[in-house]
């Protein structure tokens, strides 16, 4: 049992993480019409892969899922929750490309990157496994899945390049303050 | 909090449902859900249906929240059939593989009894989700979902993280509102008719950042106070909630079980083409 305090951290902030995700997908809306909305909450998974890792973001995206769909009370749609599983996967992977938000470090190349990863990543996810679980769990309703993917794809691609983005750049700025002591 | 938006419950009363044990709700539950979403067949959709509809009746309360709920689902599933109906009116015909014409408007929009079929299979099977759900949430308190998950021999940790999220969606919430009230008074505009879709966006990133490091304030804060409790210590763990198993506990888990094998055997049937896409008769 090495590593207790960060594996209790990791814990509690994988649950406040899915918390915030089916908090803001049930009401951090953004309505461009009167039934569709562009949701903030695909930052959560983001802001966590940057400060716990690429696994913990996927747990926030199943969990945060299984909770949306429990108080939004629209039913259980487990294919759309592999589909985040994935998606949060992928854009939660940021320190795997060298972000380190506690350390401020987060620049023009990571954002790159990291927009090219959220792009494919929900492509993928919403485009391939969402369709895949849909197929097996309801047997041939593709039509509706697919078009509602292709919305999902765009609007939460939009959301995440620019949201995140800024999130990511105001986090990194943040912790920079905290600590630029130079060593002497 | 019943009168608040959300359906979490922290205090049971003593319907049938409610008195079960963590562990049999939650594995009734997922049988439940998993056989409803595996079929798409009217003869085992049906009596499914009924079944949760009367565990969702005796576990009813007059929330305000809950009528707006399954009005909801019924008007978006319609317009969602009419969606549907329009864009393939054929879907139940070409999952049977049979045409029997009832109906005909013109060569394209036709009514043929397979889609009836289809569309009243998928309405049970969507109103039937809903309500599993919605006994499910009635019915479970937070640390009962949790010893629940972990009578299911899921490790601790997961369960933790399930019922700590639920347990913490209200506190958010509140956190949530509190910040975008405050930032509306600040003068930032929110509403679609006032302010760009652009301006929209970064009005939310405001609201976002303050929302997020007063939740990582409170990670740490909860992190440290479990760790002083000693969480995570041992292997195994119990729960305050955790009841023994009475009779009828046992009983409903061998249902559940029975309800898993009909959705495993239904599951692998359908994979090799033994038992129909779409019953008809």
């Amino acid at each position: 049992m090495k590593n207790n305090k960060n594996i209790t951290q990791q814990i509690v902030a994988i649950a406040i993480g899915s918390a915030l995700f089916a908090v803001l997908m049930n009401y951090g809306g953004i309505s461009i019409y009167t039934n569709t909305k562009l949701t903030t909450a695909y930052i959560i998974p983001v802001i966590i892969g940057a400060f716990f890792g690429p696994i913990p973001a996927a747990l926030v995206g199943f969990i945060g899922n299984f909770l949306a769909d429990t108080i939004g009370g629209w039913g259980y749609w487990f294919d759309w929750s592999f589909g985040n599983l994935f998606c949060a996967l992928f854009i939660g992977s940021l320190n795997l490309y060298g972000v380190r938000i506690r350390e401020g470090i987060y620049n023009i190349k990571h954002a790159i990157i990291f927009s090219i990863i959220a792009v494919l990543g929900n492509a993928v996810s919403f485009g391939l496994i969402t369709p895949f679980f849909t197929k097996i769990i309801h047997g041939g309703e593709l039509v509706i899945t697919l078009a509602q993917a292709q919305v999902a794809v765009l609007s939460n691609s939009v959301v995440i390049l620019i949201v995140g983005n800024i999130v990511l750049f105001a986090l990194a700025r943040r912790y920079k303050k905290q600590n630029n002591l130079v060593e002497e | 909090m019943n009168d608040a938006k959300f359906i979490i419950r922290y205090s049971l009363g003593d319907s049938f449902l409610e008195k079960l044990a963590g562990k049999t709700k939650v594995l009734l539950f997922f049988s439940s859900i998993i056989l409803m979403m595996a079929s798409f067949d009217l003869r085992i959709i049906l009596p499914l249906f009924i079944l949760n509809f009367l565990f969702f009746k005796s576990v009813y309360q007059e929330i305000k929240i809950l009528k707006f709920i399954i009005i909801f689902t019924l008007v978006m599933n319609i317009l969602n059939f009419i969606l549907f109906y329009l864009v393939n009116p054929t879907t139940g015909t070409e999952l049977s593989q049979t045409f029997t014409l009832l109906f005909k408007f013109n060569d394209y929009y036709v009514i043929t009894y397979e889609t009836v079929i289809y569309f009243i299979t998928r309405i049970f099977k969507i109103i039937g989700t809903l309500m599993i759900s919605l006994w499910f949430i009635l019915s479970i308190t937070p640390s009962e979902l949790a010893s629940g998950i972990y009578g299911c021999k899921i490790p601790y940790k997961y369960a933790t993280m399930v019922s700590l999220g639920l347990r913490y969606i209200p506190d958010i919430y509140r956190d949530f509102n509190a910040i975008k009230e405050s930032m509306q008074m600040r003068g930032i505009e929110l509403d679609p008719k006032k302010a760009s879709l652009f301006k929209r966006i970064i009005a939310n990133t405001k609201i976002l950042i303050p929302l997020l490091l007063v939740s990582f304030e409170r990670i740490e804060l909860i992190a440290s106070a479990m760790d002083l409790r000693g969480y995570g210590q041992l292997d195994e763990r119990s729960y305050y909630s955790d009841k023994d198993l009475t009779k009828t506990d046992q009983k409903v888990i061998y249902f559940a079980y029975f309800q898993l094998l009909c959705a495993v055997v239904y599951i692998v049937l359908n994979m090799f083409n033994v038992v129909p896409k779409l019953w008809v008769l």
